[in-house]
């Protein structure tokens, strides 16, 4: 399985592609313009809120439809903090307030509904619910949170004194993600993560096993919330704009879309198709409009009903199977030239 | 919801409780062919906001082509229900034991069907003519026909679905396919063309509560998707699987909905956040919904 | 010699359902490392029993006692922390993981906290019993293959050994011969009479197959309509009329 790989392993196929990925977009800033610069730097913490989806979806089955919600409220957070209360500092703002903010209503919401085992369809549903509910509050307090509007002008962050620059941003985006995708592939690859797939796999098996799995659950779907926290975070601080849409569900539904195409429950796969669909997006929709949308979702429901691990799955499957035809014409081959040790 | 005739009128009781019967019989009516295909079935269809909008492009398309109103009422069904049909032959059919993979699936259709009616039909607002004008006066009070209509046109389908499962074979079949389908198919009943017809109705109703609906609503590509929310709720909240469920389920939330938007009028979108949190309140502590299917049990 | 204290006593165990009760006013009682088998016709109440013994169903009225404590009200989680496992009749293993992914999850189950688990990286320390067990179950040679695959004998053994992986200290086997051939079923005794021999295990095995229960288990308890009509050895059982009556009217149905 592709869990079971460690997450940087030179050796094999998969983590030649990661690297080569990662210095593509290490290399990014180089070749486009400042305000492509900061355009991926929003798909980077569009695919850091991907990957604390998948975390939940796909290795503990619980598919939210909600998570927009912390998303947003990360970024409102972000937002006020950043325009009005100046005496607390940016990076703070980033990496505590929004972050602690937004496991604080996870931890809230993800105790609410596991203490009642919500789940399946009905942890779908009411977590659909939590995100219309954040939209509309986000889109009727005009004073407050500038209604339907949104807030403009959000500043981007000074770190001890200096203001970033987009590519500064960037770079802190890409560490973040980076970051955070390496701590996951740890946890999913621990014993940890063991039992998390034994909730996907059977939850009341792994209970009469002996996990307490509501604690297991509620741990899960409070670190993502972390992780949307500052995603949303970062996400106003690049973008210096907010607006009720990006609680909404909408945007909720768009990301699980960009996880099922990519490959869900492999992390890598949220990533991937987190920046491949936002990439194409942006250079698709203006030539094929309302082509283009339809298209994706045309392909989502390909992937949903025949090739539940996505685009990445495919690939891994390809590779294997070129890599095992490739093993056996090689032992053909030894095994005809007789004397060779292993 | 039908935030937009709530708003408009003036309050005075009478006025209240008409509106609020016509705004629960329209969640009833476009909850209806949910609770077939989500509360019996146990289809996630989350392309049921998107049939009921392709109703109300039907009847527009036939409005505009030159026809009658009420020919409109009749077309809209007809179509969404081979939308239904064929939404059923392709994608449901390999779905039934897979319910999320159901809940996404359909909800790649329901973007498909709305970029499709985007680019056939364009981004502007269409406008739908009811196939009644004019007023009747109802408790002293001045009353569009269409809205009378509306709540006429629930009670009928929901007397007719009911009857329909209650009384007749195909009905009584349908049932039994979906309460235990190898049984059925034991005693030679044909599930594949059982569970086609079945998620064929919920979709017609879908699509005419869209072609009824449509002459209170903004017609857009997108209007579907409020409603969609709205239909699970009322079909949850009521009880899954039953149609006196999905009755209380409106009278319920279509009514809390129309009181929180005189208690806390100015706000719309707070007083529909309220409702939305009933629901989700009573969905954690009554999972069963108000009207639980009898011989439930454990 | 003083009494031994029981592992596991149930008294007065109820569990209705609306007008139906299913359990009615059930006395068990089960020694440490005693076998024991529960047997009775379909709809007798077994697995309702078992489903309040292991805390998936709340008692009605009535006691659970384990290991001295008074667990009647104490979630399933827990129960199985304590050393209350199951195996279910339905076999219940995680079909898109291989055999030894399942068993290092049942495995890690008792005694370990989610923040010790995160930390755990390196299954070494268990992998000998593993291997030791998977040996008993004739899968050793199946480690990697995913258990989706496997034959319906092949999940039952997994899941069976599986369960003592997880050390417990009352083994519930429900239906270990449900679904599966003859042959296997040979396999299925020899199983666990392994497991009795080399395991500090209490077991209780529901079963409805009295030939089955005759090859694991001395004594016998047989349940009726929610009721236990009989309790003894298997030849006393076997001379009982009501039981005789019972299983005789159900063959007769059947």
């Amino acid at each position: 399985m592709a869990t079971k790989d460690a997450a940087v392993n030179l050796k094999t196929p998969s983590s030649v592609a990661k690297i080569v990925g990662l210095l593509a977009l290490v290399a990014l800033p180089l070749f486009v313009s400042e305000y492509q610069v900061s355009t991926w730097s929003t798909y980077l913490t569009f695919a850091l809120l991907a990957l604390s989806i998948d975390l939940v979806w796909g290795y503990t089955g619980l598919l939210t439809l909600g998570h927009a919600a912390f998303f947003g409220v990360g970024a409102y957070v972000t937002a006020k903090l950043l325009k009005e209360v100046p005496v607390v500092p940016d990076i703070a703002v980033v990496f505590i307030v929004a972050p602690v903010v937004a496991a604080l209503l996870t931890l809230a919401l993800g105790w609410f509904l596991f203490s009642a085992d919500v789940k399946g369809s009905y942890f779908a549903i009411t977590t659909l619910i939590v995100s219309i509910i954040f939209e509309s509050i986000a889109g009727e307090f005009v004073g407050f949170l500038g209604g339907f509007n949104g807030i403009y002008g959000i500043p981007s962050i000074q770190v001890v004194g200096v203001e970033l620059t987009a590519t500064m941003s960037y770079y802190l985006a890409l560490g973040v993600l980076v970051g955070s995708y390496l701590f996951l592939n740890t946890l999913v690859d621990s014993a940890f993560g063991r039992v998390l797939r034994g909730i996907r796999g059977n939850q009341e098996r792994t209970e009469f096993f002996g996990y307490d799995t509501q604690q297991y659950r509620l741990i899960i779907f409070t670190l993502s919330g972390v992780m949307a926290g500052v995603a949303g975070s970062m996400y106003a601080t690049i973008d210096g704009f907010v607006s009720p849409p990006l609680l909404g569900f909408v945007l909720s539904t768009q990301v699980v879309i960009w996880i099922a195409v990519g490959g869900r429950g492999t992390l890598i796969g949220a990533v991937f198709g987190a920046l491949l669909i936002q990439y194409l997006n942006s250079t698709l929709s203006d030539v094929l409009i309302n082509y283009w949308e339809m298209g994706l979702a045309l392909l989502f429901i390909a992937v949903v009903i025949g090739a539940p691990r996505g685009i990445v799955g495919l690939l891994s499957d390809i590779v294997e199977g070129v890599q095992a035809t490739l093993v056996s014409t090689s032992r053909n081959e030894i095994g005809a030239g007789g004397e060779v040790d292993d | 919801m039908i935030s937009t005739l709530a708003t408009t009128i003036p309050l005075q009781l009478a006025d209240r409780v008409l509106i609020s019967l016509t705004s629960i019989s329209g969640l009833i009516l476009v909850a209806s062919g949910l609770t077939i295909i989500f509360g019996l079935m146990g289809v996630l269809n989350l392309a049921h906001g998107a049939l009921m909008m392709v109703g109300a492009y039907t009847a527009y398309a036939v409005q505009s082509a030159g026809f009658s109103p009420w020919l409109s009422i009749v077309i809209a069904p007809l179509v969404v229900g081979l939308v239904g049909v064929a939404m059923e032959v392709t994608l449901i059919r390999r779905l039934y034991d897979r319910p999320l993979d159901t809940l996404l699936a359909t909800w790649g259709v329901a973007i498909v069907l709305q970029e499709a009616v985007t680019i056939a039909f364009g981004t502007s607002q269409k406008s739908v003519a009811p196939p009644m004008e004019g007023s009747i006066s109802l408790l002293g009070v001045t009353y569009p026909i269409h809205w009378a209509f509306i709540i006429v046109v629930a009670v009928v389908v929901m007397a007719i679905t009911i009857g329909l499962f209650a009384y007749t074979d195909i009905g009584i079949m349908a049932l039994a396919v979906i309460q235990d389908r190898e049984m059925a198919a034991a005693v030679g009943i044909n599930t594949r063309v059982s569970d086609r017809t079945t998620f064929a109705f919920g979709s017609a109703l879908a699509g005419l509560s869209g072609a009824i609906m449509a002459p209170l609503l903004s017609v857009n590509s997108t209007m579907g998707i409020s409603w969609l929310a709205d239909s699970f709720l009322v079909v949850i909240v009521g009880g899954i699987g039953t149609f006196t469920g999905t009755i209380a389920g409106g009278v319920l939330l279509g009514g809390l909905d129309n009181l929180f938007r005189t208690v806390i009028s100015g706000y719309t979108s707070i007083a529909q956040a309220a409702v939305l949190l009933v629901a989700l309140v009573i969905i954690r502590y009554r999972p069963q919904g108000l009207v639980p299917t009898t011989g439930g049990g454990e | 010699m003083t009494e031994i204290e029981p592992l596991l006593q149930a008294e007065g165990l109820t569990k209705r359902f609306g007008e139906f009760t299913a359990v009615n006013d059930v006395d068990f009682t089960v020694q440490p490392n005693e076998t024991k088998a529960l047997i009775g016709p379909n709809g007798a109440g077994k697995t309702t029993f078992q489903n309040l013994l292991t805390g998936k169903l709340s008692a009605t009225e009535g006691t659970i006692t384990f290991d001295g404590e008074d667990v009647t009200s104490v979630p399933p989680h827990e129960r199985a922390q304590r050393g209350i496992i199951r195996k279910y009749q339905i076999t219940s293993v995680y079909e898109d993981e291989t055999v030894i992914e399942n068993m290092r999850l049942a495995f890690r189950s008792r005694a370990s906290s989610p923040w010790k688990l995160l930390r755990t990286h390196d299954d070494s320390d268990i992998r000998e019993r593993i291997e030791e067990l998977l040996e008993i179950a004739n899968l050793n040679d199946k480690q990697d293959t995913m258990v989706g695959t496997l034959s319906h004998g092949e999940k039952q053994w997994l899941e069976i050994v599986m369960a003592v992986g997880a050390e417990p200290e009352l083994l519930l086997l429900d239906e270990p011969t449900s679904g599966i051939s003859v042959g296997e079923t040979n396999d299925t005794v020899d199983l666990i009479k392994e497991i009795r021999e080399t395991e500090n295990v209490a077991i209780v095995v529901i079963e409805h197959d009295m030939d089955f229960i005759r090859k694991v288990s001395e004594s016998i308890t047989v349940l009726d309509r929610g009721e236990i009509i009989a309790s003894g050895t298997i030849d006393e059982i076997e001379r009982n009329e009501t039981v005789q009556q019972i299983y005789l009217g159900e063959t007769a149905d059947a």
